[in-house]
């Protein structure tokens, strides 16, 4: 299918009538719509959805599609028509699909009247019931998969929620009916409920025992239904419940209870603590530092001057005398005529002259020994003061650095503070997910039994089939019967094989394609699985952001459209190919990932047409220029958002 | 000897000063009157301030005990033979210093030099107090009063080391 053009007639901001005719060239397949804000790109987008399924989705009043411009210049008496015509290509034939709606004005009061849909073929106009006309739209692009090929932001935005919360539903009616195997469910489906009527079937002159049989194979038939019946509700109730469990979980991840907060803020004080109490010994140790360091830091310069005053003192001798030694004692050892060591000793004796030499050298009469000992006491005490300076500037800097720490801690446990009042409270939701869980469990284990009993019923039904196959083999009617059940069974275990089969194929080449699709977009970050329900997922430690999620979206459709081109080139009957319109589409993404996704769109469908803003507009245009077969421009009437013109670039 | 080797008294304002900067200093538990008494000493050669005694008898004085100042004797004479030695203010001539440093002190005919020397301290300590316990709020601005302190005097001196002064004897 390929879009070849629309045409508008007074459809909310379109005025009159406009015509957009779409890029239908195989290499420029990308149609570019660009406008600002309220120009009416989505407008457009609703125009296909109305045009082809009389459906308007995001608008507050659907029915109120008249442009507004044109209900105001309305007369009482007038007749005006608002129209969508799209006309496309499909199997090789022209389809021009034209819905129209006239609505009269009568005392100040616009009404409408019901839609009408003309469809001609190659021009020939033979659809004229509206019931053929909807079948026929509904063949070449099915309504419930339209929303995946007319894809507006919100969709996106849906789908890719979907996504990061571990349900993606969607998906499998698509993949479903866009990869044929509905016709293979279907057949499947047919057939199973044909067999179950031969089950049933009896022959005309049956005996009573016969009859009793058959009365009891229905009854257990009907049991097992029932019991069947009971089962689904168990699955659809444990998947509702497992629902519930994801969208709890999910909320829960991005909730923060009071404790939580609490618990890190515990931390953090904990954490402040430590840093003040390691401030305080720096501290105290600086300190320490400057009173012990401090006397002999700030004598330098006189400890200088002090030494430079002792080498210009002149005739001081350096002899090596205790300092202690005075001349006193020497008076005190003269007078007594006796020597420390207990000598005795008179004046003229030696020991007198030695003692009488010494005061030479002693304090008052000399100051050598004094001097040499202040001399060195000086550098050494000089030396105790040297490290001063670095002690304390390495100290500041390690408490500059804590109390930066301080702060930062401080500003967090205050952050903290406000997130415990204005916590959430988890306990509900808490409470709410064991609930489901207990549920489950009972699911589980009521299922289970039901499983018990449809197997002992089965096993009731299997020795009654037994026995009733016995009694119809005795007659030609009754050997029918069985055959034509026979045939039912191998055809329904063809079709599942076939199903089975082609499902997997399919699915191995839709992850690969699905993958391959990721990785051109987003590069090589996880891998994107699909389990047998067509249940998108992509394992991530800290979960999908929305640009992941979104970007898988697209790298699904694409998979998927390339599953469905590689199908349709291999059986040109069997597939066709889709258009993939996009509303707003780069939103969410920053300019290197709309690189990337301008990049593969061309790629993933026949034709590709994007309602885009300018601004993205202008890097999609950049990035996809030699692909881009036509553009068009959005622009407002007199700034007003009454009236938008369609003016081709 | 009257100064060396007996209780030593703080008075008036002093006093106060001494108890402020033992508080604020203490924070280690190691900060006494003594280590007060020795940088005061250095402050006020540095900063060649002197100030007199003040004899407000209302003010409990803040005392280092005689034992205390026996034990220190050799520490404070250093610091004394300094201010002798070294200010040049106070007396002109080498010889003069060099008498006063060593041959005068602890007699009788020291008692103006041990005057002087207890001034030079005072004003040492008027000083200090000033530029720690002055105008500062928390015990961070303290420290930076500190480290500010100890930048001026590197400025002003940081060539002199213990090695600069060996080389040059």
């Amino acid at each position: 299918m390929i879009i070849k053009k629309i045409i508008i007639e007074n459809f909310r901001q379109f005025y009159g009538i406009h015509t957009i005719e779409f890029s239908t060239d195989k290499e420029k397949n990308v149609t570019l719509i660009m406008g600002d804000n309220g120009t009416g790109k989505t407008t457009i987008g609703q125009a296909f959805t109305w045009c082809l399924y009389s459906e308007v989705k995001q608008l507050k009043k659907p029915d109120n599609l008249l442009s507004s411009k044109l209900q105001k210049e309305m007369y009482d008496g007038w007749n005006r028509d608002l129209a969508v015509t799209v006309v496309l290509i499909h199997n090789n034939k022209t389809y021009e699909i034209k819905r129209k709606k006239t609505y009269h004005k009568e005392n100040g009061i616009i009404k409408d009247a019901l839609p009408q849909l003309t469809i001609s073929i190659d021009g020939d106009i033979s659809y004229k019931t509206s019931d053929k006309q909807e079948n026929l739209i509904n063949e070449i692009l099915p309504k419930e998969l339209s929303e995946y090929f007319f894809l507006s932001g919100e969709k996106i935005d849906s789908m890719s929620t979907e996504i990061q919360s571990g349900k993606s539903k969607d998906f499998e009616n698509a993949v479903n009916t866009l990869l044929n195997l509905d016709y293979y469910k279907d057949a499947i489906k047919h057939l199973k409920s044909i067999s179950n009527d031969y089950d049933t079937l009896s022959i005309d002159n049956s005996s009573e025992y016969e009859k009793k049989l058959n009365e009891n194979i229905n009854t257990l038939l009907f049991k097992k239904e029932d019991k069947d019946n009971l089962v689904k509700t168990k699955n659809d109730s444990i998947a509702y419940n497992t629902e519930q469990e994801i969208d709890i979980k999910s909320k829960l991840r991005t909730m923060h209870s009071s404790k939580e907060y609490q618990e890190q803020k515990d931390y953090e004080e904990k954490k402040l603590t430590n840093l003040n109490t390691g401030v305080e010994e720096e501290r105290n140790r600086a300190v320490a530092y400057f009173i012990n360091k401090a006397p002999y830091f700030f004598a330098k310069d006189a400890m200088s001057s002090s030494l430079e005053t002792l080498r210009n003192a002149s005739s001081i001798k350096t002899d090596d005398i205790p300092e202690k030694l005075h001349a006193d004692l020497i008076d005190w050892i003269e007078k007594g005529h006796k020597c420390i060591c207990g000598r005795a000793f008179e004046n003229d004796d030696d020991v007198y002259k030695v003692l009488e030499e010494w005061r030479k050298i002693v304090p008052p009469e000399s100051l050598g020994n004094i001097i040499t000992s202040m001399k060195s006491k000086i550098i050494d005490k000089c030396s105790r003061g040297d490290d001063l300076f670095s002690d304390i500037e390495l100290k500041t800097k390690i408490i500059n650095e804590k109390n930066s720490d301080i702060e930062e801690s401080e500003e967090k446990v205050t952050s903290l503070e406000d997130k415990i009042r204005d916590s959430d409270d988890t306990s509900e939701l808490q409470s709410r997910l064991e609930k489901y869980q207990q549920e489950d469990k009972d699911f589980y284990t009521e299922k289970d039994e039901l499983v018990q009993e449809i197997a002992n019923i089965n096993l009731e039904l299997a020795k009654a089939q037994r026995e009733k196959n016995e009694l119809m083999l005795k007659s030609s009617e009754g050997k029918k019967i069985i055959r034509c059940k026979e045939i039912t069974n191998n055809l329904l275990s063809y079709f599942e094989d076939e199903l089975s089969k082609d499902e997997e194929d399919k699915r191995n080449k839709l992850i690969a394609a699905v993958n391959d699709a990721f990785k051109n977009i987003y590069g090589n970050v996880f891998p994107i699985s699909i389990d047998e329900t067509y249940h998108v997922s992509a394992k991530t430690e800290n979960g999908l952001s929305p640009g992941q999620g979104m970007s898988i979206v697209f790298s699904f459709l694409s998979g998927l459209l390339k599953i469905i081109k590689e199908n349709d080139e291999a059986n040109q009957d069997s597939l066709e190919s889709y258009p993939l319109v996009l509303d707003a589409p780069f939103s969410v993404f920053d300019k290197k990932r709309i690189k990337a996704i301008c990049e593969i769109l061309p790629r993933v469908s026949e034709q590709v047409i994007i309602l885009i803003k300018d601004t993205d507009g202008d890097i999609a245009k950049e990035e996809m220029n030699n692909k881009i077969g036509v553009s068009y421009k959005l622009l407002t009437v007199n700034n007003s958002e009454e009236e938008t013109n369609i003016e081709k670039e | 000897m009257a100064l060396f080797r007996q209780l030593f008294q703080f008075k008036g304002k002093h006093a106060d000063m001494v108890r402020t900067l033992v508080d604020k200093l203490g924070g280690s538990g190691n900060c006494r009157n003594i280590d007060i008494f020795y940088i005061s000493i250095v402050m006020g050669i540095w900063q060649n301030k002197i100030a007199t005694i003040d004899d407000d008898k209302k003010i409990e004085p803040a005392k280092i005990d005689s034992e205390q100042m026996i034990r220190y004797e050799d520490d404070i004479i250093f610091f004394y033979r300094l201010v002798m030695l070294s200010d040049k203010k106070y007396c002109l001539s080498e010889k003069e210093r060099v008498d006063k440093a060593f041959r005068i002190i602890m007699k009788p005919e020291a008692t103006d030099d041990e005057k002087h020397f207890v001034e030079v301290m005072l004003g040492g300590l008027e000083f200090l107090n000033a530029q720690i316990c002055l105008n500062t709020i928390t015990e961070n601005d303290r420290l930076n009063k500190i480290k500010n302190l100890v930048e001026l005097y590197q400025e002003q001196y940081g060539t002199i080391t213990a090695e600069s002064l060996r080389v040059v004897e």
